[in-house]
């Protein structure tokens, strides 16, 4: 029997709950968003779903990983009930298929690192260009295996050693380096202009759905709420340790790193940006990597007359965006092999087996974008039915007796009222239901041949790779449940 | 009013995340040395 090792102290906790919410979304897909929905506008919805949608989860999510001391699948096991081990298993299977691609991402980010350490990237006259010999080269690879191997190693140090250690200083510099950036970004001559447009709500953006529903997709896709990554950190929290307020911190926190970010890109677009700059914030480019991995760095080296400032900044922009990486990614590689040590197979073992299956599985994303797309969409979209079997597991388990024995038990500092028994109950499935219609709905319209299951994304292939991985995963359901009934 | 619309929708999308950031961490620092002073 391995030692149960758990989180030092609440700051430790915090912080490493901080590392899984803010990643490369926060930095890169946030400001692309804004701009698409209209700015202000879409920052009023944006709030709101962090109260109705995020901070529940994430609530949920502590105090079933505090309580059942296991990973999703023996949670909700221990939860919702013997019947329902698959969606558990659902759960752990969506963050690790995410972990294959998401390596390649935290690769690509410690490239434009080394990129920037070496000049290479500030000397090129052509970014796009430098982004593409690099996307078709080996390289993907190579720092596909180089980011697996750093996260593999923190998490094989352990959780007090590896994960606490590692966030507690890697998350306080991204902080301070998201300050200093956004000091240089709004001191800008003309950055008010950007700053403008980012907080001005119009109403007619205001009164539009899509606004709303791609909020509410944010907050699912970035605050790490249904993932069940916070319910395998939750499993190293000490018994006295409180949730409702570590909930909220992440939270707000996570939300804060975003706004931070987004007031920098806007800023300096707007400042230093040639023609139209809600464009160039909007555009996608390949792999929607068209602001940070091309235009920005493009910005950066007009920063300033002196090479040596211009450096230094794009320095840590990409040191900010490689910390924000990896920290999330460590917390996925943990939660991979959580998962698989539940089923008895030795912790170091598990994270080896999953550094190389993660390895092994994210090169097709890693040579091919369209690949990386395709999973980023069908996994991507996969977190909403996550959350909503969260809220289910709480549901069976009888809503406000979670709340009262789970949430308001030992070591809580403010008790949670009522009204998270109305929001679990009702606006959690409610909003995954709608946001599940609307993203596939908008799946047939934007592709001509939605049924066929072999494109990018669109309807067939979302639908098609999830029935495969619900209908495996529920025939396997009394394997699964061998492993933890005799607990 | 439209010059200020900005400005106002600043303080209060600021005020609520980073001040409700700034109030749950300040919270939590309070209840951790009640808690450490519960134990001494």
């Amino acid at each position: 029997m391995e030692k149960q090792d758990f989180f030092t102290s609440r700051w430790g906790l915090i912080l490493s709950a901080l590392g899984i919410s803010i990643g490369t979304g926060n930095i890169w897909r946030f400001s692309r968003i804004v701009a698409q929905n209209g700015g202000g506008s879409f920052l009023i919805p944006w709030v709101i779903f962090l109260f109705i949608w995020s901070i529940p989860l994430i609530i949920t999510e502590f105090a079933l990983g505090k309580n059942s001391r296991k990973g999703p699948i023996g949670s909700f096991i221990k939860t919702a009930g013997s019947k329902y081990g698959w969606m558990g298993g659902w759960i752990a299977f969506v963050s690790t298929a995410i972990m294959f691609y998401y390596a390649v991402i935290t690769g690509w980010c410690f490239y434009y690192l080394y990129a920037t350490l070496s000049g290479s990237l500030l000397a090129t006259p052509d970014h796009l260009q430098f982004w593409n010999q690099f996307s078709t080269s080996n390289l993907p690879v190579i720092f596909n295996f180089i980011a697996l191997a750093v996260a593999a190693f923190v998490v094989l140090r352990g959780v007090s050693n590896g994960i606490e250690k590692v966030n507690k200083v890697l998350i306080s510099f991204l902080f301070v380096i998201i300050i200093i950036l956004l000091i240089r970004a709004v001191s800008l001559p003309g950055a008010i202009e950007g700053l403008k447009y980012f907080f001005t709500p119009k109403a007619e953006y205001l009164l539009d759905y899509k606004v709303w529903l791609n909020a509410l997709t944010q907050n699912a896709w970035d605050t790490g709420a249904g993932w069940g990554l916070i319910m395998t950190y939750a499993v190293y929290m000490r018994k006295n340790e409180d949730i409702s307020i570590n909930a909220a911190i992440m939270g707000f926190g996570n939300n804060s790193v975003s706004l931070m970010a987004g007031m920098i890109i806007f800023s300096t677009v707007f400042a230093l940006g040639s023609g139209d700059p809600l464009s160039q914030i909007s555009q996608s480019g390949p792999a929607n990597t068209g602001l940070t991995l091309i235009y920005l760095p493009k910005l950066f080296s007009t920063l300033s007359s002196s090479y040596t400032v211009n450096y230094f900044f794009t320095t840590i922009f990409f040191l900010a965006l490689s910390f924000a990486a990896l920290t999330s990614l460590i917390s996925m590689v943990e939660l991979a092999s959580k998962s698989l040590s539940d089923f008895g197979i030795n912790k170091k073992k598990a994270i080896i087996i999953v550094a190389f299956i993660g390895f092994a599985f994210g090169i097709p994303s890693a040579l091919d974008i369209k690949f990386l797309l395709n999973q980023d969409w069908v996994w991507g979209m996969a977190l909403i039915l996550s959350g909503a079997f969260i809220s289910f597991a709480v549901i069976k388990y009888g809503v406000d007796k979670f709340r009262m024995g789970l949430i308001n038990g030992e070591g809580c500092d403010i008790k949670i009222g009522k009204w998270y028994n109305f929001i679990i109950k009702y606006l959690i499935p409610v909003q995954a239901i709608v946001l599940i219609i609307w993203w596939l709905s908008s799946s047939i319209s934007w592709d001509k041949e939605f049924l066929n299951p072999f494109r990018s994304e669109n309807f067939a292939t979302c639908v098609f790779q999830w029935t495969i991985v619900l209908v495996s995963l529920f025939l396997l359901n009394k394997k699964l449940n061998k492993f933890f009934i005799n607990e | 009013m439209n010059d200020y619309l900005p400005l106002i929708v600043a303080i209060i999308i600021v005020g609520i995340i980073w001040g409700g950031f700034a109030f749950f961490v300040s919270t939590a620092i309070k209840f951790e040395k009640r808690k450490k002073s519960n134990n001494a």
